[in-house]
Protein backbone atom coordinates (compact mmCIF):
# COMPACT_ATOMS: atom_id res chain seq x y z
CA UNK A 1 0.00 0.00 0.00
CA UNK A 2 1.15 3.54 -0.70
CA UNK A 3 2.56 5.27 2.38
CA UNK A 4 1.44 8.75 3.30
CA UNK A 5 2.95 11.86 4.85
CA UNK A 6 1.08 14.73 6.43
CA UNK A 7 2.87 18.09 6.43
CA UNK A 8 1.53 20.55 8.97
CA UNK A 9 2.62 24.17 8.98
CA UNK A 10 1.94 26.39 11.94
CA UNK A 11 0.71 29.97 11.62
CA UNK A 12 3.45 32.13 10.11
CA UNK A 13 5.58 29.12 9.25
CA UNK A 14 6.89 30.39 5.94
CA UNK A 15 8.49 33.69 6.93
CA UNK A 16 8.58 35.22 3.50
CA UNK A 17 9.32 32.06 1.52
CA UNK A 18 6.57 31.16 -0.93
CA UNK A 19 4.31 28.46 0.53
CA UNK A 20 3.30 27.47 -2.97
CA UNK A 21 6.89 26.94 -3.99
CA UNK A 22 7.52 24.71 -0.96
CA UNK A 23 4.33 22.74 -1.51
CA UNK A 24 5.03 22.12 -5.17
CA UNK A 25 8.60 20.97 -4.41
CA UNK A 26 7.19 18.55 -1.80
CA UNK A 27 4.53 17.32 -4.24
CA UNK A 28 7.13 16.61 -6.93
CA UNK A 29 9.41 14.69 -4.58
CA UNK A 30 6.53 12.64 -3.15
CA UNK A 31 5.48 11.69 -6.67
CA UNK A 32 9.03 10.58 -7.42
CA UNK A 33 9.14 8.50 -4.19
CA UNK A 34 5.59 7.16 -4.63
CA UNK A 35 4.39 8.64 -1.33
CA UNK A 36 1.01 10.25 -0.75
CA UNK A 37 1.24 13.85 0.46
CA UNK A 38 -1.17 15.98 2.43
CA UNK A 39 0.23 19.52 2.82
CA UNK A 40 -1.61 21.84 5.20
CA UNK A 41 -1.36 25.29 6.69
CA UNK A 42 -2.91 25.79 10.12
CA UNK A 43 -4.73 28.99 10.90
CA UNK A 44 -4.26 28.54 14.65
CA UNK A 45 -2.88 26.21 17.32
CA UNK A 46 -6.20 24.40 17.57
CA UNK A 47 -5.82 23.15 13.98
CA UNK A 48 -2.34 22.00 14.78
CA UNK A 49 -3.45 19.95 17.77
CA UNK A 50 -6.37 18.36 15.92
CA UNK A 51 -4.33 17.46 12.88
CA UNK A 52 -1.51 15.96 14.92
CA UNK A 53 -4.02 13.79 16.78
CA UNK A 54 -5.42 12.67 13.45
CA UNK A 55 -1.97 11.58 12.27
CA UNK A 56 -1.97 8.64 14.66
CA UNK A 57 -4.62 6.84 12.63
CA UNK A 58 -4.51 8.20 9.14
CA UNK A 59 -0.94 8.72 7.98
CA UNK A 60 2.44 6.99 8.23
CA UNK A 61 4.61 9.97 8.98
CA UNK A 62 4.34 13.61 10.02
CA UNK A 63 6.37 16.68 9.11
CA UNK A 64 5.74 19.59 11.38
CA UNK A 65 6.82 23.20 11.07
CA UNK A 66 5.38 24.53 14.33
CA UNK A 67 6.79 28.04 13.75
CA UNK A 68 6.13 29.99 16.91
CA UNK A 69 3.49 27.68 18.40
CA UNK A 70 4.37 27.32 22.02
CA UNK A 71 1.74 24.95 23.36
CA UNK A 72 2.90 21.91 21.40
CA UNK A 73 4.89 20.80 24.43
CA UNK A 74 1.59 19.45 25.69
CA UNK A 75 1.24 17.06 22.77
CA UNK A 76 2.22 13.51 23.67
CA UNK A 77 4.40 12.74 20.66
CA UNK A 78 5.67 9.60 22.39
CA UNK A 79 2.25 7.98 22.10
CA UNK A 80 1.87 8.91 18.45
CA UNK A 81 3.75 5.81 17.27
CA UNK A 82 4.43 7.47 13.94
CA UNK A 83 7.71 9.12 12.97
CA UNK A 84 7.73 12.90 13.23
CA UNK A 85 10.22 15.33 11.70
CA UNK A 86 10.25 18.89 12.98
CA UNK A 87 11.31 21.40 10.32
CA UNK A 88 12.17 25.07 10.63
CA UNK A 89 13.17 27.15 7.62
CA UNK A 90 15.80 29.13 9.52
CA UNK A 91 18.45 28.13 12.03
CA UNK A 92 16.47 28.80 15.21
CA UNK A 93 19.68 29.37 17.19
CA UNK A 94 20.54 32.49 15.26
CA UNK A 95 19.67 36.00 16.27
CA UNK A 96 16.04 37.00 16.13
CA UNK A 97 14.76 33.43 16.50
CA UNK A 98 14.93 33.24 20.30
CA UNK A 99 11.19 32.67 20.67
CA UNK A 100 11.32 29.36 18.80
CA UNK A 101 12.32 26.31 20.80
CA UNK A 102 12.56 22.74 19.52
CA UNK A 103 10.12 20.05 20.62
CA UNK A 104 11.66 18.23 23.56
CA UNK A 105 9.24 15.43 24.38
CA UNK A 106 11.51 12.98 26.15
CA UNK A 107 11.94 9.69 24.32
CA UNK A 108 9.68 10.61 21.39
CA UNK A 109 10.76 9.70 17.88
CA UNK A 110 11.22 13.19 16.48
CA UNK A 111 13.73 14.23 13.86
CA UNK A 112 14.90 17.83 13.76
CA UNK A 113 15.93 19.93 10.76
CA UNK A 114 16.52 23.67 10.67
CA UNK A 115 18.29 26.24 8.53
CA UNK A 116 17.82 24.54 5.17
CA UNK A 117 14.92 26.62 3.94
CA UNK A 118 12.54 24.71 1.68
CA UNK A 119 15.13 21.93 1.32
CA UNK A 120 14.44 21.01 4.95
CA UNK A 121 11.02 19.68 3.93
CA UNK A 122 12.57 17.65 1.11
CA UNK A 123 15.17 16.15 3.44
CA UNK A 124 12.40 15.24 5.89
CA UNK A 125 10.37 13.57 3.14
CA UNK A 126 13.39 11.56 1.96
CA UNK A 127 14.14 10.48 5.52
CA UNK A 128 10.55 9.36 6.19
CA UNK A 129 10.34 7.54 2.85
CA UNK A 130 13.55 5.67 3.68
CA UNK A 131 12.18 4.64 7.06
CA UNK A 132 8.97 3.34 5.42
CA UNK A 133 11.03 1.23 3.03
CA UNK A 134 13.21 -0.17 5.80
CA UNK A 135 10.15 -1.17 7.79
CA UNK A 136 8.70 -3.00 4.81
CA UNK A 137 11.79 -5.19 4.44
CA UNK B 1 37.15 21.84 -9.68
CA UNK B 2 35.26 19.46 -7.40
CA UNK B 3 34.17 21.07 -4.13
CA UNK B 4 35.55 19.50 -0.93
CA UNK B 5 33.45 18.46 2.06
CA UNK B 6 34.96 17.56 5.43
CA UNK B 7 32.78 15.15 7.42
CA UNK B 8 34.09 15.44 10.98
CA UNK B 9 33.08 13.12 13.79
CA UNK B 10 33.74 13.58 17.49
CA UNK B 11 34.25 11.37 20.53
CA UNK B 12 32.90 7.82 20.87
CA UNK B 13 31.56 7.71 17.34
CA UNK B 14 34.25 5.10 16.60
CA UNK B 15 32.12 2.79 18.77
CA UNK B 16 28.99 3.13 16.64
CA UNK B 17 27.23 -0.17 16.13
CA UNK B 18 28.89 -1.50 19.28
CA UNK B 19 27.36 0.67 22.00
CA UNK B 20 23.80 1.76 22.83
CA UNK B 21 22.46 0.45 19.53
CA UNK B 22 18.89 1.24 20.66
CA UNK B 23 19.83 4.93 20.36
CA UNK B 24 22.47 5.03 17.63
CA UNK B 25 21.56 1.99 15.51
CA UNK B 26 23.56 -1.01 14.39
CA UNK B 27 25.50 0.65 11.61
CA UNK B 28 29.20 1.21 12.23
CA UNK B 29 31.14 4.37 11.43
CA UNK B 30 32.67 2.46 8.52
CA UNK B 31 29.13 1.85 7.12
CA UNK B 32 28.36 5.55 7.48
CA UNK B 33 31.61 6.51 5.78
CA UNK B 34 30.69 4.26 2.86
CA UNK B 35 27.23 5.86 2.55
CA UNK B 36 28.79 9.34 2.68
CA UNK B 37 31.38 8.48 0.02
CA UNK B 38 28.63 7.10 -2.23
CA UNK B 39 26.48 10.20 -1.80
CA UNK B 40 29.55 12.38 -2.33
CA UNK B 41 30.46 10.56 -5.55
CA UNK B 42 26.91 11.02 -6.88
CA UNK B 43 27.15 14.75 -6.19
CA UNK B 44 30.72 15.06 -7.43
CA UNK B 45 32.11 16.03 -4.07
CA UNK B 46 35.59 15.37 -2.82
CA UNK B 47 34.89 13.94 0.61
CA UNK B 48 37.23 13.71 3.58
CA UNK B 49 35.69 11.62 6.39
CA UNK B 50 37.37 11.66 9.83
CA UNK B 51 36.77 10.76 13.47
CA UNK B 52 38.62 11.75 16.63
CA UNK B 53 38.16 11.41 20.35
CA UNK B 54 40.27 14.52 20.99
CA UNK B 55 38.83 18.01 21.21
CA UNK B 56 42.05 19.69 20.06
CA UNK B 57 42.26 17.49 17.00
CA UNK B 58 38.69 18.38 16.06
CA UNK B 59 39.58 22.07 16.42
CA UNK B 60 42.65 21.62 14.22
CA UNK B 61 40.63 19.86 11.52
CA UNK B 62 38.09 22.69 11.46
CA UNK B 63 40.99 25.16 11.16
CA UNK B 64 42.45 23.06 8.34
CA UNK B 65 39.10 23.29 6.54
CA UNK B 66 39.55 27.08 6.27
CA UNK B 67 41.90 26.53 3.35
CA UNK B 68 41.13 22.94 2.36
CA UNK B 69 37.32 22.62 2.29
CA UNK B 70 34.20 24.30 0.93
CA UNK B 71 31.87 22.82 3.51
CA UNK B 72 31.87 20.99 6.85
CA UNK B 73 29.38 18.41 8.09
CA UNK B 74 30.11 18.02 11.79
CA UNK B 75 28.90 15.59 14.40
CA UNK B 76 30.80 16.90 17.40
CA UNK B 77 29.06 14.31 19.60
CA UNK B 78 29.63 15.08 23.30
CA UNK B 79 31.79 18.15 22.52
CA UNK B 80 28.63 19.71 21.06
CA UNK B 81 27.48 20.40 24.60
CA UNK B 82 30.80 21.43 26.16
CA UNK B 83 33.18 22.96 23.66
CA UNK B 84 33.50 26.70 23.19
CA UNK B 85 36.71 25.88 21.30
CA UNK B 86 34.80 23.93 18.64
CA UNK B 87 32.28 26.79 18.46
CA UNK B 88 35.04 29.38 17.94
CA UNK B 89 36.80 27.26 15.31
CA UNK B 90 33.53 26.86 13.38
CA UNK B 91 32.92 30.60 13.49
CA UNK B 92 36.29 31.10 11.87
CA UNK B 93 35.30 28.86 8.96
CA UNK B 94 33.60 30.86 6.21
CA UNK B 95 32.29 27.96 4.13
CA UNK B 96 28.97 26.19 4.43
CA UNK B 97 28.57 24.26 7.69
CA UNK B 98 25.99 21.81 8.96
CA UNK B 99 25.66 20.25 12.41
CA UNK B 100 24.52 16.63 12.49
CA UNK B 101 23.41 14.23 15.20
CA UNK B 102 22.23 10.64 14.79
CA UNK B 103 19.69 10.97 17.61
CA UNK B 104 17.78 14.14 18.44
CA UNK B 105 19.48 15.70 21.49
CA UNK B 106 16.32 17.65 22.40
CA UNK B 107 14.34 14.51 23.22
CA UNK B 108 17.15 13.14 25.38
CA UNK B 109 18.67 14.15 28.72
CA UNK B 110 18.53 17.84 29.56
CA UNK B 111 22.33 18.15 29.56
CA UNK B 112 22.21 17.50 25.81
CA UNK B 113 19.72 20.28 25.07
CA UNK B 114 22.28 23.02 24.77
CA UNK B 115 24.65 23.04 21.79
CA UNK B 116 27.62 25.35 21.35
CA UNK B 117 27.76 24.19 17.72
CA UNK B 118 24.24 25.29 16.75
CA UNK B 119 25.03 29.03 17.03
CA UNK B 120 28.00 28.66 14.70
CA UNK B 121 26.50 26.69 11.80
CA UNK B 122 24.10 27.36 8.94
CA UNK B 123 21.87 24.36 9.46
CA UNK B 124 21.14 21.43 11.78
CA UNK B 125 20.07 17.88 10.95
CA UNK B 126 19.32 15.60 13.90
CA UNK B 127 17.37 12.51 14.83
CA UNK B 128 17.23 10.98 11.35
CA UNK B 129 19.38 8.05 12.44
CA UNK B 130 22.54 7.01 10.63
CA UNK B 131 20.88 7.54 7.20
CA UNK B 132 20.92 11.26 8.08
CA UNK B 133 24.59 11.38 7.06
CA UNK B 134 23.97 10.28 3.47
CA UNK B 135 20.96 12.57 3.17
CA UNK B 136 22.94 15.53 4.53
CA UNK B 137 25.90 14.90 2.20
CA UNK B 138 23.50 14.69 -0.74
CA UNK B 139 21.87 17.98 0.23
CA UNK B 140 25.21 19.76 0.81
CA UNK B 141 26.44 18.47 -2.57
CA UNK B 142 23.38 19.91 -4.27
CA UNK B 143 23.95 23.29 -2.61
CA UNK B 144 27.63 23.45 -3.46
CA UNK B 145 26.91 22.52 -7.06
CA UNK B 146 24.48 25.45 -7.25
CA UNK B 147 27.07 27.76 -5.75
CA UNK B 148 29.89 26.68 -8.08
CA UNK B 149 27.94 26.81 -11.33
Amino acid sequence: MQQSILVINGPGAFQGISAQLIESACTDLCKELDVKLDFRQAANEEDLHNWIAQTADEVDGLILNPAGCSRLGAVDFGSLKKPVVEVHLHNIYQEGEESVRPLHNRGAKIGFICGLGADGYLLAIRSLAQSFNNKGR
Amino acid sequence: MMPTLFVLNGPNLNLLGLRETHIYGKETLEDIKKACLEAGARRQLKLDFRQTNYEGELVEWIQEARTAADAILINAAAYTHTSVAVHDALRAFDGYKVELHISNPHVREEFRHHSYVSYAVDAIVAGLGTPGYGLAVDMIGERLAGRHS
